[in-house]
């Protein structure tokens, strides 16, 4: 995974984006079985972009929050234990 | 009578004063750039707070919060929830104001965060004026703090009852009491109750009048006056200075919306006759704001003159009525849905909320889209591109990703056995045991003494009107008992649910495409906003931080 530039993969532009260049998070299968670090080498590998990819007919982009330390799963956690 | 334990009465526990406040200034003022006397500009009250501030050796100035034009009456003001989500974040660790009331003058509210919220997050908070300090105060001073925030609420309260009654019979009399006179009429400068024609603007409203007889509708009207470089009200009043406050008209008030429109044509003042009292907010008897119907409109008849004549608004107004009695007919054949994305998804071209419009074609299925509001209105004019983004899709997008992240980053299965292990969880559990224990105990008591209570009237201690009293007594409270454990029953299994595998939340991220499941509570806690930048192209912006760059950082060193 060495040499991948993830700044490059964030600044991407949605709307002037290859499209033909990106790939479907729909065909994309996680391994949960498989250890942390290939889980992750093996995402990568297949969607390319974690950042912009195709999701059916969209154009996705995902960021995140800067100014928080907050993760997923604290968020989650909250979530969970107010339901 | 036991008496009541004194051992376990809270303590004011001291911070040691080497601790250093994280301080958040907040000031806020209730009409904006409001008090020409200068104790009350918020540039004094802004130099004041910040004074003392500097001279505190225990706080550093992290920001400061300005609600300018904000009434202390609740607290839906922007600055106000910034400065909570900061609290929230642990961000800042104290706050001070000048007094109590620009807090809040909602002294339930202000109190719940005074003596409830900041005691739990551990905020120190200080009122200068009103010489304030959490970490100061003795329990004398909480009572203080007590009593001023209801003087506050009641100073509130009391304009309220005041102005309401002044402001009631001036409609009654048939004064206009609105801040602008609507477009078409001007505020006549000797009389300012007294509407007059203005001449530049009246020949449009009664141009518009004529678009709707000819049946064209609210949007299209909005489009045609926009292309005709007519200036919408809000621009036209700015352009007029009829605003004090010189605000530049923004956003969505720039360029005329149907909205506009569709105000205009329902407006009885245009027949000559005042029409006030459509809505209804009053603090003083803690009514909030509510729509009046038509019927309760406060209309006094010829105050001024007509800019359409009353039949012809009557019989304009009947073929509405009933073209929108159809159109809602129609619509209700299809499920409506609450809109969980609301004020999340923004247009990226104008940067204004795009709208959650229902796409119910008797050809296709009904589904929910968003629309850029500008677009629709303006097409080309709004220099913003056609936009037409699925709800069904834009969900499918989120649960994907979130699903990614979450196989990626930890396992569920783990997270739902420590969140079940926790303390909170466990007592809770325990708590619903121990109560259902005791309502079974409960119950078997209750029978028990029906029991006796039927051998007493049998061997005559207690007469039949008495044995009639008390055994209704007891089927009441039988009742009262049984239903009290069904619902702890139910607790159980709710709650013994929520964090299982079968929790349906849980379900849709093992892959089912049960879209149902993401919660307006959810969408806010997960998601910053969704910029819409394409028809199809679309940005999500996360509540949380980026774990894949810090990840995969640390993956690609390994390797």
């Amino acid at each position: 995974m060495n040499g991948i530039d993830f700044e490059a993969m964030k600044k991407v532009d949605v709307r002037t984006v290859n499209r033909s260049t990106l790939k479907d998070i729909n065909d994309v299968v996680v391994d949960i079985a498989l250890p942390k670090e290939e889980r992750l080498r093996s995402f990568i590998e297949q969607i390319g972009n974690p950042y912009c990819y195709k999701c059916g007919d969209l154009v996705v982009k995902v960021s995140f929050a800067e100014n928080t330390s907050a993760t997923l799963e604290d968020r989650l956690e909250h979530y969970l234990s107010t339901m | 009578m036991a008496r009541v334990s004194r051992k376990n009465k809270a303590q004011a526990i001291l911070e040691p004063i080497e601790h250093v406040y994280n301080t958040a200034i907040y000031i806020r003022l209730s009409i904006e750039d409001s008090g020409t006397n200068s104790s009350e500009t918020i540039e004094t009250q802004q130099y004041m707070v910040e004074q003392f501030v500097n001279a505190q050796k225990d706080m550093k100035l992290y920001s400061l919060y300005q609600d300018n034009g904000f009434t202390g009456t609740n607290f839906q003001r922007p600055a106000f929830e910034q400065m909570m989500d900061d609290v929230r974040d642990r961000k800042i660790d104290c706050i001070v104001v000048k007094d109590l009331s620009r807090f809040g003058r909602n002294y339930i509210e202000t109190g719940y965060y005074l003596e409830k919220i900041f005691p739990f997050l551990n905020v120190r908070f200080v009122a200068i004026t009103d010489n304030y300090d959490t970490l100061k105060n003795s329990s004398s001073d909480d009572m203080v703090a007590s009593l001023k925030n209801i003087v506050n609420s009641l100073v509130a309260k009391d304009i309220s009852h005041k102005s309401a009654t002044v402001l009631h019979q001036k409609q009654q009399n048939g004064e206009y009491i609105g801040a602008f006179a609507p477009y078409g009429y001007m505020k006549n400068p000797d009389k300012k109750n007294h509407l007059m024609i203005d001449p530049v603007t009246a020949p449009i409203v009664k141009e518009i009048f004529k678009w709707k007889i000819e049946g064209i509708g609210y949007i299209l009207i909005a489009r045609k006056l926009n292309e005709m470089g007519i200036p919408s009200p809000s621009v036209y009043n700015y352009q007029n200075s009829r605003y004090k406050a010189k605000k530049i008209p923004t956003g969505k008030a720039t360029m005329w919306q149907g909205q506009m429109v569709k105000q205009i044509i329902n407006n009885f003042t245009y027949t000559g006759n005042v029409t006030q009292g459509k809505t209804v907010e009053s603090l003083c008897n803690g009514l909030p704001l509510t729509k009046k119907d038509k019927k309760q409109y406060i209309v006094v008849y010829g105050t001024h003159e007509a800019i359409i004549d009353e039949a012809t608004f009557r019989r304009l107004g009947n073929t509405i009525d009933e073209v929108a009695k159809k159109r809602k007919a129609n619509s209700e054949k299809y499920p409506f849905t609450e809109n969980i994305f609301k004020g999340k998804v923004f247009c990226d071209e104008c940067g204004q909320k795009m709208i959650r419009y229902k796409n119910a074609k008797k050809s296709a299925k009904t589904r929910y889209v968003f629309l850029c509001n500008q677009y629709a209105h303006n097409l080309q004019l709004s220099k913003c591109s056609k936009k037409c983004l699925g709800e069904p899709e834009l969900i499918n997008a989120i649960l994907l990703s979130l699903r990614a992240q979450v196989e990626l980053t930890f396992s569920l299965e783990d997270k739902l056995k420590k969140l079940k292990s926790t303390k909170k969880y466990i007592a809770k559990q325990k708590k619903i045991k121990t109560d259902l224990v005791n309502t079974e105990k409960l119950i078997t008591k209750n029978l028990l003494l029906c029991t006796a209570l039927f051998e007493n009237y049998t061997d005559g201690t207690i007469q039949l009107v008495e044995y009639n009293r008390l055994k209704s007594d007891y089927l009441k409270q039988a009742e009262e008992l049984e239903e009290a454990k069904n619902r702890l029953l139910k607790a159980q299994v709710l709650d013994g649910k929520i964090l299982s595998p079968q929790n349906e939340w849980i379900k849709a991220f093992r892959g089912q495409k049960d879209t149902t499941v993401l919660s307006r509570e959810f969408i806010e806690l997960m998601i910053d906003k969704i910029i819409v930048s394409g028809y199809n192209d679309v940005e999500i912006v996360w509540k949380f931080a980026d774990e894949l760059a810090i990840l995969t950082e640390f993956v690609g060193g390994a390797a």
